[in-house]
């Protein structure tokens, strides 16, 4: 059905030519799901985007072919494309929020690609189609969601409606970019059980890129590594994920976060002093007021959450998004006053490292002056010293002396991170709080910070509040685990002892939906795992 | 709903406040009214009398009311210069005004939307520069002066209008427009150029957009997705910017009614600021904050028809 020949794309644009994929082939089956893996910057979403016909840059100059059912995309004319384009090839992203229009309903956009395809079908026959598809993707409240603009969804149910709307011309390839990424990991296992349903039911061929080893490990039947534009190796799931051949493939699948403890934590439990004790802290935020005569209404977001942190040891914080980790940890650093509860410190107030190394950084400030920053707010420090410092900080984190100089755009993600990591160690805090620290990061890369966040670590003595979504990472890193939601904490204890013997519910959903159970057993069946 | 009763309470107390305030600047400037109207070879006991009868010795609150319940029966006092209702003064001004401004604006809508698309849509071509380059220009010269260079070109060169030729709407409505053409230009010309410079930039940024990548996914053409999905997204900065621009131009509208001789509200505002004719300033700036804030308020409305996202804090 699909097949795609040499294909070179290139970039023109700089002086110098640049070129991100190198002699692609891929050849697929209908019905069949691929998987095409790699990491970022290796050519697999241009790959995508090439096979979908999104990519008309006049400064990319696009070589080999690209046949679908016998026509070559790359060189039919723009007519013929957009015929196929929504009718025979969809394609879903990363971002369901900004993947949908903002200003439209989600019942028109659902029905675009059915309006455009089948413009015999009545208004009445295109309406019903888009609730029987809303329906299909699992979306309950059909009516509900098809007046609904798309912020007043929630990450899963958009990513549904991006399927649904993709899926409404019954399309025989459905290329999926990253389509699980930004959700959380139950929404996550949701989504790719949805995928494989289609794929059954429908017999629609999927092209599923992703980053993310396991996931394609769950849902593909052959799997397409790439690195640096170029196919690294290419076959079965056993072939590669047994046996796999390249150094590449071995290091990405060794980069898998697994069940097991990489980073060793030295002694946690001789010193036993508390660093950090939070006691009861509650935290409520106003609603809006639908008339002034109401009542005004309250969302508790942290409902009595009590933790302590001791000396080095390093306290995991698991968690979906809008379970109240985030505000618990702008509490603990003083950015937000609690309503009831109160907060001990030991010595000073904790660092924090944020998730987004690109939007944490002052794009308009070099480096060395974001590093200095913190030392001239507590001032008594001459610019030599300063400067000194900034130099020790640098080394420390991996990174060299020239760096200081540096915008922060100039740096990769990795070094971006390392960078914010130094800034946090500027003042030598005894406690630090990592939020989603590594989540944004490359496998390997976060491998990378994560290792060298415990050497600092166990250099400096320091205590680590790390909060994540992430199971596997939290198993590798913690001695104790929290886990959280809806801004309680519903289960805590040693990190083994939570994840091989939960107790709450919602604990041993975290942990089926990231496949954890799974690996454990040792033995995997790509069709039941998630059903 | 909700939205439009907050924003309409919202509406009523920035006129309350913009009023009083207006009321509270004349009561607190120094010189009296009745010495101004009387001249000042009048004997205290006539300014004194004079001062009773207009009701000035009483408190502020009380003077306030008062003028506030007359202001909104549509009595906004007697000039003291003319001796006669203001009313009658600004009635037959402030159409001519108006229609300046209208005019003005529906100029800037109708350029510069079409050329802000233009631009976009080839950007980088030839045409684009050409306008970007004129674009600057234009931006660069003021109203008033680009009121005399037309006045020049058109009216002196060319014969296409009289300048000094004003003809009332009363008269003959059609020339009366003929003649405000020029003027509205002036006062639109720089606005065109900065919404269009606008819009060109919004178009290009919300180009790059995800939703724009779905779009073409789903089989549209070029032409569809710029209509369908990319306007009404990119035209939300320029909203807001055509809001501000509008409430601008009433004010603008003064000076280049005097460039081209047109008796507006700018020209008994500048005539009655030199003679201390306070009622009539009063009654002029309460009316053109009321046009100001109307705008706002219906520029608010409009952001929600467009921005679904929008709420109130």
């Amino acid at each position: 059905m699909l097949d795609v020949i040499d294909l070179n794309l290139e970039f023109h644009d700089h002086l110098v030519p640049e070129t991100v994929v190198y002699d692609f082939d891929l050849h697929m089956e209908p019905g069949e799901i691929v998987g095409l893996v790699g990491e970022s910057g290796s050519g697999k979403s241009m790959t995508a985007l090439a096979i979908a016909g999104l990519l008309s840059r006049h400064d990319m100059q696009k070589r080999g072919q690209i046949l679908f059912e016998g026509k070559d995309l790359l060189h039919c004319r723009r007519s013929e494309l957009r015929e196929l384009q929504g009718d025979d090839i969809a394609i879903i992203f990363q971002e369901p929020m900004t993947s949908l229009n903002p200003v439209y309903r989600v019942g028109p956009q659902v029905e675009e690609a059915l309006r455009i395809h089948r413009p015999e079908l009545s208004a009445e026959e295109i309406r019903q189609r888009a609730m029987e598809m809303l329906k299909e993707v699992d979306l309950e409240d059909a009516q509900r969601v098809y007046d609904s603009y798309p912020h007043q969804l929630s990450g899963g149910m958009r990513q549904r409606v991006m399927i649904a709307a993709a899926m409404i011309c019954d399309p025989k390839l459905l290329i999926a970019d990253e389509p699980t990424t930004a959700l959380d990991v139950t929404v996550q296992a949701q989504i790719v059980k949805l995928l494989r349903r289609i794929n059954r039911e429908k017999k629609t061929a999927i092209l599923f890129i992703s980053h993310d080893l396991s996931l394609i490990r769950q849902l593909c039947k052959r799997v397409v590594v790439m690195q640096g534009g170029n196919i690294v190796e290419s076959g079965t799931i056993e072939e590669i994920y047994e046996h796999p051949r390249m150094a590449y493939t071995k290091k990405l699948i060794a980069a898998i976060p697994g069940y097991e403890k990489k980073y060793d934590s030295g002694e946690p439990n001789l010193r036993q002093n508390e660093i950090l004790r939070v006691e009861d802290v509650r935290i409520r935020f106003a609603l809006e007021r639908h008339s002034l005569l109401e009542k005004r209404k309250y969302k508790e977001v942290l409902k009595g959450v009590s933790l302590t942190v001791r000396e080095g040891e390093v306290l995991g914080l698991v968690g979906e998004s809008g379970c109240g980790k985030s505000t618990l940890a702008k509490v603990i650093l003083g950015l937000e006053k609690p309503d009831e509860g109160s907060v001990f410190h030991q010595s000073q107030r904790p660092q924090m490292v944020f998730q987004d190394p690109y939007g944490s950084l002052n794009p308009a400030r070099k480096v060395g002056w974001i590093l200095e920053e913190p030392l001239r707010i507590r001032g008594g420090m001459t610019g030599q010293e300063k400067k000194q410092r900034v130099r020790f900080m640098l080394e420390k984190v991996g990174l060299e002396e020239k760096i200081a100089e540096r915008y922060p755009r100039q740096l990769s993600g990795g070094q971006r991170q390392r960078v914010c990591l130094a800034a946090a160690l500027m003042l030598g805090p005894r406690l630090l709080v990592a939020d989603e620290a590594v989540s944004a990061l490359d496998v390997t890369i976060q491998g990378q910070i994560l290792e060298l966040l415990f050497s600092l670590k166990k250099e400096m003595g320091l205590a680590i509040l790390f909060i994540s979504h992430d199971m596997r990472v939290v198993y590798q890193v913690s001695d104790r685990v929290l886990v959280m939601k809806d801004g309680l904490i519903v289960e805590s204890g040693d990190v083994d002892d939570v994840y091989f013997a939960p107790k709450h519910p919602y604990t041993k959903e975290l942990l089926a939906a990231a496949a954890l159970q799974e690996e454990k057993g040792g033995e995997r069946d790509a069709g039941t795992v998630l059903s | 709903m909700k939205y439009f009763a907050k924003k309409l309470a919202g509406f009523i107390a920035t006129l309350l406040a913009v009023s009083f305030l207006v009321f509270l600047a004349f009561a607190v400037i120094p010189g009296d009214p009745a010495t101004a109207m009387l001249g000042t070879q009048a004997t205290p006991e006539r300014v004194e009398a004079l001062r009773e009868e207009m009701g000035l010795s009483d408190p502020l609150a009380v003077r306030y009311v008062r003028w506030a319940a007359d202001f909104v029966r549509g009595d906004f006092g007697t000039s003291y210069s003319y001796h006669i209702p203001v009313t009658q003064m600004i009635g037959d001004k402030l159409p001519v005004t108006l229609t300046l401004t209208v005019l003005s604006f529906l100029l800037i809508v109708c350029i510069s939307l079409p050329l802000g698309i233009t631009c976009a849509r080839r950007c980088g071509g030839m045409l684009d520069h050409v306008i970007v380059v004129a674009n600057q220009i234009v931006m660069a010269v003021p109203g008033f002066f680009s009121g005399i260079l037309l006045t020049l070109v058109f009216g002196l060169i060319l014969h296409w209008f009289t300048p000094g030729g004003y003809v009332s709407y009363r008269t003959d409505w059609w020339r009366f427009l003929g003649y405000l053409f020029f003027p509205s230009l002036a006062i639109a010309l720089p606005k065109i150029a900065m919404t269009t410079k606008l819009l060109r930039t919004s178009v290009l940024a919300e180009t790059k957009l995800d939703y724009v990548r779905t779009a073409y996914s789903r089989g549209n053409g070029t032409k569809a997705v710029l209509y369908r999905h990319v306007l009404k997204n990119a035209l939300i900065p320029v909203m807001t910017f055509l809001g501000m621009a509008l409430t601008d131009m009433v004010a603008g509208s003064i000076i280049v009614e005097q460039v081209f001789n047109i008796p507006g509200l700018g020209r008994i505002l500048l005539t009655s600021i030199s003679n201390r004719d306070y009622p009539v300033v009063q009654a002029i700036i309460v009316c053109i904050a009321f046009l100001v804030i109307s705008i706002n308020f219906l520029v608010d409305l409009l952001y929600k028809l467009v921005d679904p996202r929008i709420t109130i804090e």
